[in-house]
């Protein structure tokens, strides 16, 4: 599903950060270790196609994202890839409801309500449609988030640092999603941390170096 | 999800940014639709009232003042002249003059002007019967049709006129025979809706009454008008037969050689707009002053608002959406807000303007209406959408740069 080569990003003004090879299959999921300064971030915004490498190549779906014109690459992120990130971030004048049925607006898809239905129940936030995001707890809106990053069913699922703002018990909550939804989508998941809690639920992990000269990450 | 309602509801999500900028561009709106619609009814209205008067003949004074009275009835009378100095202009086979309409002003009643003339009134503003007929004899008078509205009065009925042009209930004009209403006419648009319209003897005989058998026999005609040596009246409008080098010279005639005045409309006319037109200029400048704030302030919104939505950019970029979607988004929201200004501001430009014309008729007698639309309004819309969309280009463009990876980043 994934795989990439010779990945390396360059700030300006510093040395380039070099990623080691990833392949992940349909339902398989990646745990990326680091410390910070490693690049972690980088990595999740270069697979998902948010900025361009300056060296080596990334398959998703056997495309080349870099084959993709700028505006196909939105359209393809939106289409294929669903990103989490550590604090959830909502579009605060629209509500839950709404801001799910931006994010497939913007996909350009039209939105599939029965399916959504059923996926905000597993996610147990079906109650809470209708209210602006700001009124959600934590662990809600991290758990609405992950609705917005699955409505398209996306084959690539991206999270930094998911479980790191919440408490053990939203966290535990939160890895258990994502291990299942990526499974049901058969997408593959690739989880950014240095949260040890998750080494315990997904076994395959990859560590990254700490570079010499750190990024301004 | 459109990004209609999306951008609405960034907009109503920031209440009272979005009511300021909204207040201020209506204000503007409104201002130029008010003198637009002004200028526009004043303009009609003076061009219906010229109803092809070439000249107005009267006493020697200020010639606007001379033509505002006799054609416009907005000012004061000049003053009187007699029928004697007035004997050659009614001669039915003057070389230049193709109609006369003679005019005795000064009386009112209940605030709306009553005019002494002969039935040649009606052919010049094209005046047709609603009810009734012209009158046959003195102290008997027809009303123009906004009078007879206002005043709710029906043929048959009298009323007795009253001294000056204000309404006052000490000048009222007693012991003589009250004056019945023999015809209401048709609207016609001119002032003469706003006119009650008598013989011309009529006002001679309220003032002095002794005159008042004699004439009333005789035809309400200039040629019995002429007869009257011992009177005067207000002033004559003249109809050229044409407009040429004669009739220049004839003007200047009466102007140099006589003790009377002639004006002409058109030149008079030209001089009040050159006028008032500096006003108006000001009043547009400032209309147009109040319109780039009120861009500038959606700029200052849009763009103040565009740094707390710095996030909500990137992660519409995340979504899916094209730099190009987000460009659109906001320049939407510009478009929206000046739309709706346009909106509001020519409501209350209409609404304003019948507010104004309520007082303007009572004062003036002249009707304006607020509930008139009229072509140039469009250009406004124009305008407005032009002015929103320049507002939200720099916070549009702003919100297409938006370096997703730098704004995730620093967000965490």
């Amino acid at each position: 599903m994934l795989v990439t080569k010779d990945l390396c990003y360059q700030y300006s003004n510093s040395q380039p950060l070099c990623f080691p090879n990833l392949e992940c299959e349909k339902g398989g999921s990646i745990l990326i270790l680091g410390p910070s300064g490693s690049g972690k971030t980088t990595l999740l915004h270069l697979l998902g196609g948010l900025i361009r490498p300056t060296n080596g190549q990334i398959m998703l779906k056997n495309i080349d994202l870099a084959s993709l014109s700028d505006k196909n690459l939105d359209l393809f992120r939106g289409q294929n890839i669903g990103i989490i990130f550590q604090k959830p971030h909502f579009i605060r004048s629209l509500t839950v409801w709404e801001n799910l049925l931006l994010a497939a607006a913007l996909a350009g898809n039209k939105p599939n309500k029965k399916r959504i239905s059923s996926l905000l129940e597993r996610l147990n936030i079906v109650h809470k449609l209708h209210i602006l995001t700001d009124q959600l707890s934590l662990g809600e809106q991290q758990r609405v988030a992950i609705a917005r990053a699955l409505v398209n069913e996306p084959k690539l699922i991206l999270a930094d640092e998911p479980t790191s703002a919440l408490d053990d018990k939203n966290g535990a909550e939160v890895a258990e999603l994502l291990d299942e939804e990526s499974k049901r989508l058969e997408a593959a998941l690739l989880i950014v941390t240095h949260d040890n809690r998750l080494q315990t639920k997904f076994k395959k992990t990859i560590t990254l170096a700490p570079s010499e000269k750190s990024g301004n990450l | 999800m459109n990004f209609f309602y999306l951008s609405r509801k960034n907009l109503s999500s920031k209440p009272l940014s979005t009511f300021l900028s909204l207040m201020l561009f209506a204000l503007g709106i409104s201002l130029i639709t008010i003198l637009l619609l002004l200028n526009d009814q004043f303009q009609k209205q003076f061009d219906k009232n010229l109803a092809g008067i070439d000249l107005v003949i009267g006493a020697k004074g200020s010639p606007l003042q001379l033509i505002l009275s006799g054609m416009y009835h907005l000012d004061a009378p000049t003053g009187n002249i007699p029928i004697t100095e007035i004997q050659p202009f009614l001669r039915k086979n003057h070389p230049l003059i193709g109609e006369v309409v003679p005019l005795s002003l000064g009386d009112s009643y209940k605030g709306f002007r009553i005019v002494g003339t002969t039935p040649d009134f009606f052919e010049l503003y094209k005046g047709a019967f609603q009810i009734g007929q012209v009158w046959t004899k003195p102290m008997q008078a027809v009303l123009g049709f906004a009078v007879a509205q206002k005043l709710n009065l029906k043929i048959g009925d009298t009323f007795q006129s009253s001294h000056g042009l204000k309404e006052d209930d000490d000048l009222i004009h007693d012991g003589h025979q009250p004056i019945q209403i023999v015809g209401i006419l048709k609207p016609s648009g001119t002032v003469m809706d706003q006119l009650l319209l008598t013989d011309f003897r009529t006002v001679w005989e309220v003032h002095n009454k002794q005159n008042s058998n004699s004439s009333s026999l005789e035809e309400s005609s200039i040629a019995t008008l002429a007869s009257f040596d011992d009177q005067s009246i207000t002033s004559l409008l003249v109809k050229l037969k044409s407009r040429n080098f004669q009739a220049l010279n004839f003007q200047r005639n009466i102007n140099e050689n006589t003790n009377l005045q002639a004006a002409t409309p058109a030149i008079e006319i030209n001089r009040l707009y050159a006028n008032i037109g500096l006003g108006i200029s000001l009043l547009r400048a400032l209309a147009i002053a109040i319109i780039l704030v009120s861009g500038i302030s959606i700029f200052v919104s849009l763009y103040n608002s565009l740094k707390d939505r710095k996030y909500e950019m990137a992660l519409m970029r995340v979504m899916g959406g094209s730099r190009f979607k987000l460009f659109k988004l906001i320049l939407l929201e510009g478009f929206t807000l000046a739309v709706l200004g346009w909106l509001l501001g020519v409501t209350i430009g209409h609404l304003g303007l019948e507010v104004i014309a309520n007082s303007l008729e009572s004062s003036y007698k002249y009707s304006i209406s607020g509930f008139i639309l009229i072509s140039e309004e469009w250009y406004i819309l124009w305008a407005s959408i032009l002015i929103g969309i320049l507002a939200s280009l720099v916070p549009a463009i702003g919100a297409a740069r938006t370096n997703i990876h730098q704004t995730l980043s620093e967000g965490k």
